[in-house]
């Protein structure tokens, strides 16, 4: 079942498409990360997302609740820490939660207790007192988590969730994140940095210039890009001097005097063993090369603009 | 949810240093412009031997609240919003389940009560300080002078609101300050410049006294003669008192385009039970009864009917502008 439904979710600034015929589908109960460089859209799908802002063209869904019509409705649902948010320097990090317990008319010792677990769960109980202005960048980036789980949400919508944070902060919040989705909660988080993606998301999304470039599971993604592209590496024992190739190929290339590149719209394998072994020479190894995630980002992202 | 909005505006604000600072310089400018017209009445009211009645002090004070009174207003609310922003609270407020027109009007709110604060303070500090000097303070001036601290009231909101306007206007703080200023010294300054060139241009050129009546005087008069010299002089005083009358009248309208007159003027009528419409005064060359009788504070209220709809029609057009504002503005 899917928890996020996009339909041709559109957002222009000023004739500028920022967001463009967006189709994106979350499964409920997954870690989904949505990947792409910086300024290519990935804070204003958030915002679509939650209401924030208003599509030029399409629709989106949370829970099955139309967004346009009732962002108020996928607010109480949903949880959201945005990039950069700030939290009330003059309050304590506790006055902080109690005040937005106050928007899901909490009654008020439940509002403490779950403010006090929260603190808790985010390492922020010895410092529940303090006012907020004093704390550090990784500590405000945790207060804020604790506030988008205030209302213990179906959905959570993480704008750039590192931002800022140290290595430690960094695996920490990976950490909460996995705990999250152990909890059955859907985490929709955005960021630009791939192995974060990679580390703990189930699905990825890679957006560029507004379009959705990829969606899927790592393998998914893998399989679809490498359909038609197959990159094929042998290695002989005997040095290479060849000038062609007889086997259907689209382009192939030397690396050092043994290895061979070869990339070829389909499996070739066999038939390059074959040849090659005609040749006079002994294959040692042949492998299908499987490209990583980096790879396929950078292709997409970068060389087929 | 507008009420925990306002409760923490309201904490945030008689909390932070710069309504202590603004409040402080507030009630010192008050208190300065009651010392002031004090000492200046002390030296011939001892020599009459009466005590000055509240409205004769309160005038100085009008004048320094409605200025001092709307900077501080104006200070109190510009980052209302732009603050927000700039501290990125707001996607992180608007992130959970509240709507637009209850943050604004939550904050609206906050404000209003922090000024409702301010004002009776100010009320209590100035019925103290006006009893202490020795004027002469009884229930009905008592009574007066809170109904004139309920329309300082109105004419701080007022500013409060136009702050908030052009913060949920503005995409910073330092803007929305820079055009609130720019506006308040327009609508307190512009009006009253540009208010006697329009009458002028209204009221066409003032009637001069006839030449002959002043030069045609002479020991063997005729009774003819006399009427004549009358009906010129009355003529005369017809067109000077509809010059007069048409003149004031546009003054009278454009300044209470401004909602300083406005205040200043409402100030006149609740303060002083003597002040009614100055009709009589002003537009006429020889007003029939200069005797000005004691009259009622709903009598007072209803000379400055047309002063007070404009300062409540201008408190309503801001609110709307602060919350059209905010409601409309695309947060990215």
């Amino acid at each position: 079942m899917n928890i996020i439904e996009t339909e041709n979710l559109t957002k222009a600034y000023d004739g500028a498409v920022v967001v463009d015929h967006l189709n994106l589908s979350v499964k409920k109960g997954t870690v989904y990360g949505f990947l792409g460089p910086n300024g290519a859209g990935k804070t204003t799908t958030i915002l679509l997302l939650l209401g924030f802002i208003q599509p030029t063209e399409g629709k989106a869904y949370v829970a099955g609740i139309d967004v346009q019509e009732k962002p108020v409705e996928v607010k109480r649902i949903s949880g959201f820490m945005p990039a950069e948010g700030g939290l009330y320097p003059n309050m304590t990090a506790f006055d902080n939660l109690m005040y937005f317990s106050k928007f899901y008319r909490i009654p008020k010792k439940e509002a403490e207790k779950r403010a006090k677990e929260l603190l808790e769960l985010v390492g922020l109980k010895e410092v529940a007192d303090k006012k907020v202005g004093e704390f550090s960048t990784g500590m405000k980036q945790r207060l804020l988590l604790a506030q988008a789980l205030l209302n213990d949400p179906e959905v959570l919508f993480l704008d750039e969730p590192t931002n800022g944070l140290d290595p430690h902060g960094v695996i920490e919040m990976r950490e909460l994140i996995r705990e999250l989705k152990k909890d059955g909660k859907t985490v929709f988080f955005s960021s630009h940095i791939l192995p974060e993606v990679e580390e703990v998301s189930d699905e990825i999304g890679i957006i560029s210039k507004g379009k959705l470039l990829a969606s899927g599971s790592q393998e998914e993604i893998k399989r679809r890009f490498i359909e038609g592209r197959f990159i094929i590496t042998v290695e002989t024992k005997q040095p290479l001097k060849i000038s062609g190739l007889s086997t259907e190929v689209t382009e192939w290339r030397k690396e050092g005097t043994n290895r061979l590149w070869v990339y070829a719209s389909r499996d070739v394998r066999e038939e390059l063993i074959k040849e090659l072994t005609g040749m006079g020479y002994t294959v040692t190894d042949i492998h299908l090369h499987e490209p990583t995630l980096e790879e396929i980002f950078l292709e997409l992202v970068y060389r087929r603009e | 949810m507008i009420g925990a909005i306002a409760v923490k505006e309201f904490r945030d604000y008689m909390t932070s240093r710069r309504f202590l600072i603004l409040f402080g310089f507030l009630l010192l400018i008050t208190l300065l412009a009651l010392a002031q017209v004090k000492t200046g009445m002390m030296s011939w009211m001892t020599e009459e031997g009466e005590s000055p009645e509240v409205y004769e002090v309160m005038w100085g004070v009008t004048h320094y609240l409605s200025l001092v009174g709307g900077i501080f207003a104006l200070a109190l609310g510009f980052d209302a919003i732009t603050r927000e922003r700039e501290d990125r609270t707001l996607k992180v407020l608007m992130g959970h389940p509240v709507y637009r027109d209850q943050i604004i009007l939550g904050k609206l709110i906050g404000g209003a009560m922090t000024l409702a604060v301010a004002a009776f303070i100010t009320f209590l500090v100035v019925l103290g300080t006006l009893m202490w000097m020795g004027v002469s303070v009884d229930g009905t001036s008592t009574i007066r002078l809170a109904v004139y601290f309920v329309f300082a009231y109105l004419y701080l909101l007022l500013f409060f609101a136009i702050a908030v306007a052009f913060s949920a206007h503005s995409k910073s703080s330092g803007n929305a300050l820079m055009y609130a200023l720019i506006f308040f010294l327009a609508i307190t300054i512009v009006f009253d410049a540009i208010a006697p060139i329009v009458a002028n241009h209204v009221a066409g050129p003032q009637p001069q006294p006839p030449q002959e009546a002043l030069t045609g005087y002479h020991e063997n008069m005729t009774l003819e003669e006399m009427e004549e010299m009358e009906k010129l002089w009355k003529e005369y005083e017809e067109q000077a008192n509809e010059w007069s009358k048409k003149y004031f009248e546009t003054v009278e309208t454009i300044t209470s385009l401004s909602p300083t007159s406005d205040f200043e003027q409402i100030s006149q009528y609740v303060l002083n039970p003597h002040a009614r419409s100055w009709d009589e005064a002003v537009y006429y060359v020889n007003p029939e009864n200069p005797e000005e009788p004691e009259y009622s504070l709903t009598e007072s209220l209803s000379f400055a009917k047309k002063e007070i709809i404009f300062l409540l029609a201008y408190l309503i057009v801001s609110f709307v502008a602060a919350y059209l504002g905010f409601v409309r503005a695309e947060i990215r």
